[in-house]
């Protein structure tokens, strides 16, 4: 039932203006399912279909859900960081940085739920280690607006590192094949 | 369960209350808790700017007085602005999916920030005062504006009081079957529908092709498809073929597994979680979820009603989350917890997602409450009802008759705007079974002007919402409202609009057929069953179902309890108690087949017309079989041998 169709109403407005951003995401609506048989006596036909590759819903949904997970992580870490004598807190555009944070969090964190589905564990690790990375780096290096104070080596290979090592473990287990026999019962 | 011999149905006056307060009991004293609440903040923010707490101090009170308020004081007009507008951006994802978490939080952040990371953070104590006084003068253009279209609304209300008083309602009681509903038979388009419906729900459990995948929150989540579909094939059942179980109740229990599997339900743990900051994964908790609770449980009670009563027993709904936990549960258990949460509830209605209630879903419970009742009567029902009637005519009713849709627990505050005639539609075809004469009072009001037909047609005004598939979120289209505008007419009796809906369907939206099975092209899966729910509707239908159950006869008679699918399409089924009257058609061309009858008198013979052996003699279990030659429309009729 359309127990809150104003919020529908909201979502449908912001699906058409994207939709018409991008067309070719445009999802397919599902119509006619497939037809169903029953014998005489009731039971359905064994049906096997066979293994193949399996259903990967939700991917993009959950690496920009992980994309927010990771954001906010991050802006975590580093403003704790901030607030010992590890880090050095320079001069910078902070405001603009803070406001491109919390958008990027609302606009992912949004765009991720939306798609709807299940979530992947793995897409959505994929998704936090990216976002680690590219924030440190833009942080650190292009908008130079903090930096180590103390065991700068390990440190920066710990910042800068942890992100791929999680886009790393994460793809491996996306790559990993699942394969998948279904039989009907009655 | 009641049979009577005579439907005692009753005509009345419904009046509108006259004393509906321009804040309820309820709702004020959420809202005097909101205001107490955001007093602190704002006294905050005057203490700082008074004794001059210091720039940084002052830039963080302010923020927390009003979202981006630090921003503003300090010089930063835009930076504010992007920080209110993120608040209401994390109040309206709290809205969709619940997180109450989200909109304090992000306040906070967008208080915070500023002050700790501001270059220079001194800002005017003018910029101060405006930052001070814009929340508290908002509230009080909004209580104004409140106050002056509730006076409005008690002069329209009196208006109508004075009209409604010339109307007699009729409200339906207990039927006597056959005399106030005979079981009719499908026609050909009928069930040309009703295959799309059963092939879509008799898919392996695993399966959703046919399914729309958008979101799990909101109203094109997989449960909402779900139900509707499982209520189609049950009304389908009810007013057509009673006496039939076979596939298409195993269709329905179908849809019962499926709303049993994690991936529907398991939203319920991430909402309970950022919402009501509990990590209880249980899809049933007290006070929540009803859009689960009550949707499921009005699923499970439709089916239990008309078939058998597997799903009352205990730990027969088992909601699984992985292999070492889950939620085992039984319709009286769902019963059982809308009970209590209309009774823990200081608004006696009780949220869907955390904090934000919603009428139509309660109804939902309520319906939940009666179904069970036919079945196991806990005595409690007439109580239950009784505090949402209260509620539905005070805390969620304008004074000129139209139910509020949604109210924040929290807040107390609800949306004008969300006193759609959307929301009055679906409620008063949910509310028929157990507040009829609301249910009756609200149509009318619908009928009274924004529910036009003409030339039999249906019109409704052009407005957003009124064309929206919610199942979908596609705009430009009304065929769900036009949908929903036949479940409710036909419920409530309104056969020439009822029609006229059914007419403007058929004008306005193309259909498609496959495998002979037809569905309206371009209309979401949600949509298709509530065509099929109206569709197979009749005028009280689901109030005779919900409140007061089928005959005996049709649930303990000679059944047809299994037939081939879709070789034998059962347009007709229904039994007297002793005899069992049938109406096949082949649905994929001239057969010979086997049907399956249970329930008959075990060791009894029977005389047979339209199958293959004039006679046959139920075995034990009051199980036999006959043959069938099915090329056309055959009636088929078993009876005890005379």
């Amino acid at each position: 039932m359309a127990c809150c169709a104003a919020i529908a109403a909201v979502i449908g407005l912001v699906r058409a203006a994207w939709f018409r951003l991008l067309p070719d995401r445009r999802p397919v609506e599902p119509t006619f399912a497939p037809p169903a048989h029953r014998s005489a006596d009731g039971t359905a036909p064994l049906r096997a279909e066979p293994a193949g590759v399996p259903r990967r819903r939700g991917l993009t949904g959950s690496a920009l859900v992980g994309v927010a997970v990771g954001t906010a992580a991050y802006a975590l870490a580093i403003t704790i960081l901030r607030a010992t004598p590890v880090v050095r807190t320079l001069d910078g555009p902070w405001v603009v940085r803070d406001a491109g944070l919390v958008a990027l969090v609302a606009v992912t964190l949004l765009a991720g739920l939306a798609g709807g589905g299940a979530r992947s564990v793995p897409a959505v690790l994929l998704g936090a280690g990216v976002a680690w990375t590219e924030l440190g780096l833009l942080d650190m290096h292009l908008l130079g607006l903090f930096e180590l104070r103390v065991a700068a080596l390990p440190l920066d290979l710990l910042l800068h590192g942890s992100g791929p090592l999680l886009v790393v473990l994460a793809a491996q287990r996306l790559a990993r094949p699942r394969p998948r026999l279904e039989t009907s019962t009655p | 369960m009641t049979t009577v011999a005579v439907r005692p149905d009753e005509t009345t006056t419904v009046l509108l209350p006259t004393d509906v307060p321009l804040f309820p009991p309820a709702t004020r004293r959420a809202m005097l808790r909101s205001g107490a609440g955001y007093a602190v903040l704002w006294a905050l923010g005057a203490v700082a700017l008074a004794v001059d707490a210091g720039p940084r101090p002052t830039v963080l009170a302010l923020g927390l007085t009003l979202p981006g308020g630090g921003l503003l004081h300090a010089g930063h007009p835009v930076l504010g602005a992007v920080a209110l507008l993120a608040v209401l951006l994390a109040v309206f994802v709290w809205w969709a999916a619940g997180p109450t978490v989200l909109p304090p939080l992000v306040w906070l952040v967008s208080a915070a920030l500023p002050a700790l990371t501001l270059d220079d953070p001194t800002g005017s104590a003018g910029a101060g005062i405006a930052v001070l006084t814009a929340v508290p003068a908002a509230a009080l253009v909004a209580v104004a504006v409140h106050a002056a279209r509730h006076r409005s609304q008690r002069r329209r209300g009196a208006k109508l009081n004075a009209r409604l008083a010339e109307v007699g309602f009729r409200i339906t009681g207990a039927p006597s079957y056959p005399r106030d509903a005979a079981v009719v038979e499908h026609t050909a388009e009928d069930l040309r529908r009703l295959r799309a419906a059963l092939d879509t729900a008799l898919q392996p459990a695993d399966s959703y092709d046919g399914f729309t995948h958008l979101d799990q929150f909101r109203e094109g989540a997989l449960r909402y498809q779900l139900n509707a579909l499982s209520y189609g094939l049950s009304m389908s059942q009810f007013t057509r073929t009673p006496a039939f179980r076979g596939y298409l109740a195993e269709a329905q229990r179908n849809t019962i597994d499926k709303v049993l599997q994690r991936k529907v339900w398991g939203y319920w743990a991430l909402e309970n979680a950022w919402g009501n900051l509990r990590r209880d994964k249980d899809p049933v908790p007290l006070g929540g979820n009803v859009m689960l609770t009550g949707f499921f449980g009005l699923q499970v009670g439709m089916y239990s009603l008309l078939n058998d009563d597997r799903y009352t027993r205990p730990g027969s709904l088992d909601f699984r989350w992985d292999d070492d936990t889950s939620f085992p549960y039984d319709l009286g258990a769902l019963a059982a917890n809308v009970r209590a949460s209309v009774r823990d509830s200081r608004f006696s209605l009780y949220p869907c997602e955390p904090n934000w209630i919603y009428t139509i879903c309660n109804t939902f419970g309520l319906n939940t409450v009666l179904a069970q009742e036919q079945l196991q009567s806990s005595g409690e029902a007439d109580d239950v009802r009784a505090r949402l009637r209260r509620a539905y005519e005070s805390e969620f009713l304008r004074p000129d008759g139209r139910i509020v849709g949604v109210r924040s627990s929290h807040l107390g505050l609800s949306w004008n705007f969300w006193a759609s005639p959307s929301v009055q539609l679906a409620t008063a075809y949910w509310l028929n079974p157990g507040m009829p004469d609301l249910a009756q009072r609200t149509w009318w009001l619908l009928r009274d002007g924004w529910l036009r037909v003409e030339d039999g047609l249906v019109s409704t005004p052009r407005s957003v919402v009124s064309r929206l598939d919610p199942g979908s979120y596609q705009l430009g289209t009304d065929t769900f409202t036009l949908a929903v505008t036949t479940m409710a007419a036909r419920e409530i009796g309104d056969e020439e609009t009822a029609r006229a809906a059914e007419r403007t369907i058929a004008e306005r939206c193309p259909t498609e057929q496959r495998y002979g099975a037809e569905r309206v092209a371009g209309a979401s899966g949600l949509a298709n069953s509530y065509l099929n729910l109206g569709r197979f509707g009749r005028r009280s239908a689901l109030r005779d179902l919900v409140a007061f159950g089928p005959p005996r006869e049709w649930r303990d008679g000679p059944v047809l309890d299994a037939a081939a699918y879709p070789d034998v399409l059962v347009a007709r089924a229904v039994s007297d108690g002793a005899a069992l009257d049938l109406v096949l058609v082949p649905g994929e061309g001239p057969v010979r087949t086997r049907l399956t009858l249970a329930q008959l008198r075990p060791g009894t013979r029977y005389d047979v017309t339209g199958a293959r052996d004039a006679t046959l003699t139920a075995d034990g279990e009051g199980r036999a079989v006959v043959e069938v030659e099915l090329g056309r429309r055959q009636e088929v009729r078993v009876s005890p041998a005379s």
